[in-house]
């Protein structure tokens, strides 16, 4: 298998860069003794050159490439947009009982999408999780960018996009007001409050690397640039302490966002008395959705990025296996909630409701609703097997599966129980058009066009905080346990530090 | 972590020793008082009188006259089935029997839930308290005992009204296939099965490797976790549809599972915080488990505190928004009087605002006597919860039910889970002595 694999051209290491670090296992349990985060020989130095290399060395082929074709799928937005504010929504194949299409289906996505980034950062570094310093960086920048495609969606969706700013309460001389009982509204605070507060703890994250990056400046740009961003970072001790301080607390402040934007993308739908949508349980379903895509969309983008910039070593497979396991919970905990669902529509003695959940699993969009169990509760069984969490192919097709599955879900909620709602003359089956598609597959353009920027400007590892991690696993290994045993298992690493 | 000098075990007093039967026998007054107390007092009330109740006249044995006692509280839900109703209005003394059950046994599954949750997660910090744990969820041989007289058809008739409904009740018909007397009886037995096999084998595996120091037993423990959850889940949340939510067999919520699992972890972690103050008082680990564990029990307090409030918000908002009669009925019944609105505010106020806000401070959750109010009054609310989830359709919340049997039997309840307590400590260690991550779990600091 693997020889064949490196007969394919586009994984060939001259290709992909630093690829010659090698796979170094330390998923293996032990109950005496934890296994290290961060395995091969790397001390303060060499993570800094690794880290630091993404940005300063000459760009990969393989990078090249991909912000090639991210780019080129961003064109279908510079093309599809325009024609849809042109020409309006009736470009989209939104009918009368549907009137929330693609739209809301791509911006309820993104949104659960921009999950996983603030789940790592705040809710994990609340925990103590020491796992999360290596890939919380990448997955706050994700946040961002999908919060970011996802605002696309409600601002096209107005029809007339140059009035979008209407979404926000601004004082008017007509005295207009949008609808301040409706939930629609409270998303517009939901996911702003949740975008500025991510992006500023993304950012205040980044400070002390950013100040690394500036350190290392070998030519004036880049010390203007960076030296702006780090804002005078001196690595003093009372710089530190404020530091550590006000991230504790901002990781205090977002950790109820994590929970509060998708609950109240969640109420767009609970609270109105379409079947199938107000369902008490919605708030923490919707949660748990959000986490288990954004955690998909991590693994989607940290496998083949840990490959491409040979950081093997650092987003280890102890990292990938532990991601694996929480895509396995919250997607249990997702068909917990399909479950609970139709027990109670059934239980519950209201026939539009039961109606409304047959006509999901076995109506005109039965295909949607398999391909979505099938995606977001079957596939993540396969990770029972350790075998499967710890295998790069494996994962990452079951990761975009969950990508597919979440996005099926919000279709399934949103079209069917449109589709066939209390007037059963009115009745439509939906199918998108040209621009839906269009547009759809432009906000991905959009996103993974931002993560390539992303991955070569901005310091893609949290180094600060990893080598943090290597000065525990260094304090606390000698003085605990036997000699012998702590070191036998890290030092198989031959090819190590490359 | 790691730079603190590591305990030895060796010196700490981790046997319950005497104090069991300072336990027990406390447990045995509190029992005594409790009986006593529900034999008289309830006696003085005429709870025990078959055909005369306290608050209102009616039939006991069977179902209560329909027409009766649910007078212009506009409860019925739904259209075309008139007064028929889906609870029983008529006090029983089972109702505050149901609440203090309800109430141990959330204490219970969020003891098992900690283990599963420790043993799934490899966690450390709370290896130093998971005997205490595993001692706490054992008492669900006590609670299976305490739970077969409500499951007696006499008494199954005074609290569920799905026993025999009203005639003509077509929604309570629907759903016969789930709610007949023979498949509550067979899930009741699965839940309890269930939960105390997992709890016995739990402690099974933690006792012996006190004695074999067997590594293995850690694994096993981990790999059957997993399971163990899933098992967990589904019973704790068709128990709640089943012992709580029924007793409206015409109201439905699709969270209730969560809330009532959200309020168990929450009150399992007030209680743990209670034992370990009453041991470390009385000499026991005291210096094993440190203020550091204890502000992790109380960030758990904390986080629960906020989750529970976060799910009663989701249930209540979402059927209010919505304004649907068939879903908005049952908190009718607990709103549109004085008395049960005043109830509701109690749980907001009580429940969430004020532990909010006094267990925020880190200072607040390390010190022993404050951690103690705090953990106590949560146990309060849990019950004052349990009580809201079961007595508000009485005399269709007319009138308040309160008896003084409402606070003997909890009382007498909880001496009795005192002893089961005593009973599953004595003998063992109160702390998994030769857990592998033990020194770890030791040297824990909330760096």
């Amino acid at each position: 298998m693997k020889h064949l694999l490196e007969k394919i051209p586009f994984i060939r290491p001259e290709i992909l860069g630093n690829a010659q670090s090698q796979e170094i296992d330390n998923t293996s349990y032990s109950p005496a003794e934890r296994q290290p985060w961060i395995t091969g020989e790397n001390d303060n130095t060499t993570i800094t050159d690794k880290v630091c290399g993404i940005l300063e060395d000459k760009p990969t082929f393989g990078w090249v490439m991909f912000f090639l074709l991210s780019l080129s799928v961003l064109g279908l937005l510079g093309v599809f947009v325009p024609f849809l504010i042109f020409w309006g929504v009736g470009v989209w194949g939104v009918n009368n009982p549907v009137g929330w299409g693609y739209a809301i289906v791509n911006f309820v996505f993104w949104v659960g999408i921009g999950h996983a980034g603030t789940l790592i950062s705040a809710i994990l570094f609340l925990f103590r999780q020491k796992w999360r310093t290596s890939i919380n960086r990448a997955a706050e920048a994700m946040t961002i960018f999908a919060v970011m495609c996802a605002g696309l969606f409600p601002g096209i969706h107005v029809g007339r996009a140059w009035f979008a700013y209407w979404m926000f309460p601004l004082p008017n001389q007509m005295e207009l007001w949008p609808n301040f009982r409706s939930p629609l509204l409270w998303d517009v605070f939901a996911v702003g409050t949740y975008f500025t507060v991510s992006l500023l703890f993304w950012y205040m994250g980044m400070v002390p690397d950013l100040a690394t990056v500036r350190d290392r400046a070998n030519n004036w740009i880049r010390r203007l640039a960076y030296g702006a961003l780090s804002m005078g970072w001196t690595g003093s001790n009372r710089q530190w302490h404020v530091y550590e301080r006000s991230y504790l607390l901002l990781a205090s402040l977002a950790t109820p966002l994590v929970l509060s934007v998708h609950s109240v993308v969640s109420f767009d739908f609970a609270v109105s008395q379409v079947a199938g949508w107000h369902t008490t349980i919605f708030p923490p379903y919707f949660v748990a959705g959000a986490i288990f895509s954004g955690f998909a969309m991590v693994v989607t983008l940290l496998v083949p990025a840990r490959q491409l910039f040979g950081l093997k070593e650092i987003i280890t497979l102890r990292h990938l296996e532990n991601m694996n396991k929480v895509i396995m919970l919250t997607g249990m905990l997702v068909g917990y909630a399909y479950a609970q669902e139709f027990f109670i529509a059934w239980y519950g003695g209201v026939k539009v409701e039961k109606f409304a959940f047959m006509n999901r699993a076995f109506g005109q969009y039965a295909w949607a609703y398999w391909i979505m169990v099938s995606c977001n509760v079957i596939s993540p069984q396969i990770f029972w097997f350790k075998k499967a969490r710890t295998n790069i192919w494996i994962m990452f097709v079951v990761s975009i599966f969950v990508n597919i599955g979440m996005w099926f879900e919000r279709f399934v909620i949103t079209v069917t129980s449109l589709a066939n709602d209390y007037t059963p003359a009115a009745w439509d089956y939906y199918t998108p058009k040209l621009a839906d598609v269009g547009i759809m597959i432009g906000a991905f353009g959009l996103f993974f066009t931002l993560f390539a920027l992303f991955c070569r400007f901005l310091p893609f590892i949290a180094m600060s905080e990893v080598k943090g991690v290597i000065a525990d696993a260094a304090h606390s290994t000698p003085s605990e346990k036997p000699a012998e045993s702590g070191d036998a298992e890290s030092a198989p690493s031959p090819a190590a530090g490359s | 972590m790691g730079h603190k000098q590591t305990i030895d075990l060796s010196t700490e007093n981790r046997s319950l020793g005497g104090l069991s039967g300072q336990l027990i026998g406390f447990g045995a007054v509190l029992a005594v008082l409790g009986l006593i107390g529900t034999l008289l007092l309830g006696n003085l009330e005429g709870a025990f009188e078959s055909h005369s109740e306290p608050h209102a006249a009616g039939g006991a044995a069977h179902s209560s006259d329909p027409t009766h006692s649910n007078g212009h509280s506009a409860d019925h839900s739904g259209g075309d089935h008139g007064m028929a109703h889906g609870y029983v209005s008529t006090w029983s003394i089972w109702h505050p029997y149901l609440v203090s059950a309800s109430w141990l046994l959330a204490i219970c599954l969020g003891a098992i839930f900690f283990v599963l949750i420790h043993h799934v997660t490899m966690a450390s910090w709370s290896t130093v308290v998971r005997r205490l744990a595993e001692a706490v969820s054992r008492n669900f041989v006590l609670m299976g005992l305490l739970f077969i007289p409500i499951l007696m058809p006499g008494q199954m008739d005074k609290l569920y009204k799905w026993i025999h409904p009203d005639p003509g009740d077509s929604i309570i018909a629907v759903k016969e296939a789930y709610l007949n007397y023979d498949f509550f009886l067979i899930r009741m037995a699965i839940y309890f099965l269930i939960w105390i096999g997992l709890s016995f084998w739990y402690h099974k595996n933690s006792v012996q490797q006190d004695a074999d120091g067997d590594l293995k037993r850690t694994t096993r423990m981990a790999h059957f976790s997993p399971l163990g959850l899933i098992l967990f889940a589904m019973s704790i949340t068709f128990a709640a549809y089943d012992i709580l939510m029924s007793l409206d067999a015409h109201w439905f919520s699709t969270i209730f599972g969560v809330y009532l699992f959200g309020g168990s972890v929450l009150s399992f972690h007030a209680f743990l915080a209670l034992i370990v103050i009453w041991l470390q008082a009385n000499g026991r680990l005291t210096r094993a488990v440190s203020d550091e564990h204890m502000q992790d029990i109380g960030k758990m307090m904390f986080a629960f505190t906020v989750f529970w409030a976060y799910i009663a918000f989701s249930q209540y908002m979402l059927y209010w928004y919505a304004n649907i009669p068939e879903e908005t009925a049952w908190f009718l019944r607990r709103q549109e009087n004085m008395l049960w609105g005043s109830w509701g505010w109690l749980l907001i106020i009580g429940r969430f605002l004020i532990p909010f806000l006094f267990i925020m401070s880190k200072h607040v959750k390390r010190s022993r006597p404050t951690l103690a109010v705090a953990a106590i009054w949560m146990l309060i609310m849990q019950w004052a919860d349990m009580y809201y989830l079961v007595m508000p359709q009485i005399n269709g919340g007319e009138e308040f039910p309160f008896t003084m049997v409402d606070i003997t039997i909890p009382i007498g309840f909880l001496g009795l889970f005192l002893i089961g307590l005593a009973l599953s400590l004595r003998g063992h260690s109160l702390i998994a002595e030769k857990d592998p991550r033990m020194p770890e779990s030791l040297a824990f600091e909330n760096a």
